[in-house]
């Protein structure tokens, strides 16, 4: 019997040590990496999308040379948003901080999702005109069925956020549709 | 005890506790996302420029003097990042030459670029420099020339500008007058030859340029068509136009070269002349059509004087007998060079040696010019126009005082049109000659602007002249091998921080004036040439400052412009093309307007008006004076090859040193290493027993060099080719000490006719390293 105890006990450290380090390493550590910081403007895709019934091209479009606009500049904000729509207080901050944005021409500092890394290049006019991918193919979360645009993560050894792809899910599908992986067909 | 034992934590679960957080940490992807998250880190050490709004600015190149139209794409408004042609310009269509393509590594490479204002504090050529503001610079200049003109002195300064063309070297070559010195000087281009030819047979100073998109046979005289003659944008799309399906095999090109190069290769056919003989080929020709007839007798009979002489002169010395033998082009290819070319439509000959670099003789201009004659090609479409040369008739006029027409009424250094050689404009080997020689003055004062002459003339002579001169102004951007010789630098900006023009477009036979302007704010402490000049003439005041009546640059070019609109002639490019005869006059109502426009669109032109007829009748009695040759017997046997320099697309010969990226890009028969690479015909190398990549030297009567051959069998086996523009001793680490240059070896020799310094190919010996 004694020795049966001993043996058990033997074994109880190394499982306590196995169950804390998993917990460790699946729980605590992924939400340890990253950092949060809010978005400059409180913007919700619901509201854009469906009361003001604006589709994606409406703002984010393809500019005459070919390239992709991305996130709108100030201006097209301001297109529709010359003065307050609506009495919220997130519209009144908005066009508090457009106003001061506008006179040191600048434009809202939004931290971007789905920033792809410096070192490749991406072209939305050869995935979306020429593959003709769908814009949530990528941007999963987009039309995110939220008021409230969610803060931007991003881990903070490499600066990277969990939306930035990885190398492999660009080699996957490339691979599908049988497009060239080499080098420099992505990276600069 | 037992209790006590169960509780107690020893050493050994320690440990256990220890392995299995490892066991655990190893099954959980904290180590494998650590690692992967500390990779990614490392992506982001580069440093990584703003990002932020695109625009595109249009403006004009200046790295040539072809003139086309550019558009640039700018971050923030503020940071270049690509340099396109403009899709409307007349001349380039959207094209580019990788030049311009790689124009953006002059703007930001650092380490070639002079940032301020430098003061020489050391020994010359020891590169020790202090840095200086610009007005002590503008000062230091000023102090010297109000001294030579007290001293009734003007005429001992000089300017050598390479730029040569447009306003600012207008005002350059006005400044000088002003001040009162004969010596506006500015290095060879292929116009300055054309201005004579033109002088010379039609009784006006025109340029020529060849209508190449509708020419149907195209015969080249050495002309590197595809390596850089020319605008080369213009050129390849006349090209790429020829060899079009619906034009294919009616459009035939001519490529009359030692080698076969990038146009040889190309062409319909190839002819590998003997080197320094086209002329004596476009006679033998010229003898064979006139004798069978062929020529256009409507044209030739009404337009021109001397054809009977000139029959007599070409029966006797170029009948394709006599030509075979000293060109070694046979009897029969010269019969049908001669039936091809008279019988073709839309027939244009070409001269002008490689990229035009060096020149030729005007025997050699006017033998292959009179095939054009004879074919009746001159201002005919698919032909050669006469384009009249620059007006700036809106200029003010210029008062000059006592002491500046004392200067001016002193010869001029180089000789150039005195009675000599009254129709010659420059001629810059003999300013640096004369300039050792102190003959008939000593030169006190040379400022040098877009010019290189200690690396693309004669070394010696340059360097000797410079050592004779007290005080030299550099206006480089780049600390290139002049201006590090320079006592004073005044850095200008590069075409893309500064106001300046581009008028006339080399070759193109229409009139186009370029603006070129700031796309962004300049990088460096800089002053363009035209603006510092402007200082200058503000400090000296009275009659120089009043022949320059302007506040900056941009004041310079609406005087210029101003012309252009008062003609009420051209359009914009941005107004369709389809408006063809619509003038300037339709579209804009004021001169202010079409200046915004101007500024904004880049380009003027008028393409309805070319060629211009020449006074009276052409002069073919004019003919022929052939250049010295001189080369005998002796120097045949112990010189017993022919150097032939090369052009290339991707290697600039002249003042502008080759960016990096153009550098990458020359192949292993260029360039090895640092090892310089020169062509020979496997059979010659054969003789001397050399084997491919073996290391030889090259030595001319002036000079040798050293280099690794390639054997190719598209060259003549008496040759060796050796590609121009490598061996700097300035510039960025792709550049300096790499090649080596040939240019010191040319062996040139007076043209009697113009005074120009004719050399190509030289006479050299080579052995094996």
């Amino acid at each position: 019997m004694e020795k049966e105890g001993k043996a058990k006990g033997k074994w109880l450290f190394f499982w306590i040590g196995v169950i804390a380090s998993l917990l460790l390493g699946w729980a605590a550590f992924p939400k340890l990496i990253y950092f949060k910081k809010d978005q400059p403007v409180r913007f919700s895709h619901l509201k854009h999308g469906e009361e003001a019934s604006l589709t994606c091209e409406d703002c984010h479009s393809f500019r005459g040379d070919g390239s992709f606009s991305g996130i709108p500049d100030l201006a097209k904000c301001l297109e529709c948003h010359e003065s307050a729509i609506g009495s919220s207080k997130a519209e009144a901050d908005f066009i508090k901080l457009a106003e001061k944005l506008k006179k040191e021409n600048k434009n809202i500092p939004w931290l971007i999702y789905s920033k792809q890394p410096d070192n490749v290049f991406f072209s939305h006019a050869a995935h979306i005109k020429m593959a003709k991918l769908e814009c949530s193919a990528c941007h999963k979360s987009v039309g995110g069925r939220t008021e409230k645009n969610p803060p931007y993560r991003f881990k903070w050894i490499s600066g990277y956020a969990p939306e930035v792809m990885s190398m492999k899910t660009c080699e996957t599908c490339h691979e599908k549709k049988g497009i060239s992986n080499a080098c420099f067909v992505c990276h600069k | 005890m037992q209790g006590k034992d169960k509780m107690a934590i020893d050493r050994r679960d320690f440990l256990k506790f220890v392995v299995g957080g490892a066991v655990g940490t190893v099954l959980s992807p904290l180590p494998w996302v650590s690692m992967d998250e500390v990779a990614k880190w490392t992506q982001r050490w580069a440093p990584i420029p703003e990002n932020g709004g695109t625009s595109y600015v249009h403006s004009t190149c200046k790295l040539c003097p072809g003139g086309c139209g550019i558009r640039i794409r700018l971050i923030n408004q503020k940071r270049a990042v690509k340099i396109d042609g403009n899709p409307n310009h007349p001349v380039n269509r959207g094209g580019m030459c990788p030049l311009g393509l790689a124009g953006l590594q002059y703007l930001y490479q650092e380490d070639i670029r002079v940032k301020s204002p430098l003061k020489r504090i050391g020994a010359r050529g020891k590169g020790q420099w202090k840095p200086i503001s610009r007005e002590e610079a503008l000062l230091e200049v000023t102090t010297r020339l109000k001294e030579f003109r007290q001293k009734d002195l003007s005429h001992t300064v000089a300017f050598l500008d390479g730029e040569g063309e447009g306003s600012q070297a207008y005002l350059a070559a006005r400044f000088l007058k002003a001040y009162g010195s004969p010596n506006y000087i500015r290095p060879f281009q292929l116009g300055d030859l054309e201005e004579i030819l033109t002088q010379t047979i039609h009784g006006i100073r025109a340029r020529v340029a060849y209508d190449l998109p509708r020419a149907q046979y195209v015969l080249s005289f050495g002309s590197a068509l595809l390596d850089g003659w020319g605008n080369p944008a213009w050129v390849a799309q006349a090209f790429q136009g020829w060899r079009q399906d619906h034009r294919q095999g009616k459009v035939k090109l001519i490529q009359i070269d030692t080698m076969a190069t990038t146009t040889a290769s190309l062409a319909d056919e190839w002819i590998a002349i003997k080197p320094g003989t086209e002329g004596i080929l476009a006679l033998g020709m010229a003898q064979v059509i006139l004798e069978k007839g062929w020529y256009n007798k409507d044209s030739v009979r009404s337009k021109t004087s001397g054809l009977d002489g000139l029959q007599v002169l070409l029966n006797k010395n170029y009948t394709p007998d006599q030509v075979a033998g000293s060109t070694d082009v046979n009897k029969e290819t010269i019969h049908k060079l001669a039936r091809d070319f008279s019988s073709a439509q839309h027939p244009v000959a070409l001269w002008g040696k490689g990229k035009g670099e060096l020149p030729v003789s005007l025997f050699e201009a006017q033998a292959v010019h009179l095939l054009n004659l004879l074919a009746g090609s001159i201002n005919r479409p698919g032909g050669v126009y006469l384009q009249p040369g620059v007006s700036y008739a809106s200029w003010p006029k210029m008062p000059l005082d006592g002491t500046a027409q004392k200067g001016l009424a002193q010869p001029r250094l180089d000789g150039a049109l005195s009675s000599n050689y009254p129709k010659t404009g420059h001629l810059t080997g003999r300013f640096f000659a004369n300039a050792v020689q102190k003959k008939p003055y000593p030169i006190n004062v040379l400022f040098i602007n877009e010019a290189n002459p200690v690396f693309s003339i004669d070394e010696k002579e340059v360097l000797r002249a410079i050592d004779q001169i007290p005080f030299i102004v550099s206006f480089s951007p780049f600390m290139d091998e002049t201006a590090s010789l320079a006592d004073l630098i005044l850095p200008s900006p590069t075409f893309l921080e500064r106001w300046d023009d581009s008028y006339p477009s080399l070759g193109v036979p229409f009139p186009v004036y370029g603006l070129t302007k700031p796309v962004l704010p300049p990088l460096h402490d800089t002053l363009s040439m035209g603006e510092a000049i402007l200082h200058i003439a503000k400090n000296l005041g009275g009659t120089v400052e009043e022949a320059l009546p302007f506040k900056n640059m941009e004041g310079v070019l609406k005087q210029s412009a101003k012309g252009l609109y008062d003609s009420r002639k051209g359009r914009l490019t941005n107004e369709p093309l389809a408006e063809k005869g619509k003038g300037i006059s339709a579209s804009f109502e004021s001169f202010d307007k079409f200046w915004e426009q101007l500024v904004a669109q880049g380009t003027w032109y008028h393409a309805e008006n070319r060629g211009e007829e020449g006074k009276g009748r052409w002069d073919l009695s004019s003919f022929i004076r052939r250049s010295g040759e001189p080369e005998t017997a002796e120097t045949q046997a112990q010189y017993p090859f022919w150097m032939v320099p090369q052009s290339l697309l991707l290697l600039q010969s002249g003042y502008l040193a080759n960016p990096p990226f153009l550098t990458k890009s020359l192949g292993k028969e260029t360039l090895i290493k640092n090892m310089l690479v020169v062509q020979m015909h496997p059979n010659t190398a054969g003789s001397l027993s050399l084997r491919e990549g073996d290391g030889v030297v090259i030595s001319s009567m002036k000079k040798k060099i050293r280099a690794r051959i390639h054997l190719f069998e598209g060259a003549r086996p008496d040759c060796v080719f050796v590609p121009l523009g490598l061996g700097h001793k300035a510039f960025d680490p792709t550049l300096k000490n790499r090649g080596s240059n040939p240019y010191p070896m040319l062996d040139t020799v007076v043209d009697p006719a113009t005074g120009l310094e004719v050399g190509w190919a030289t006479r050299v010996k080579i052995k094996k390293a």
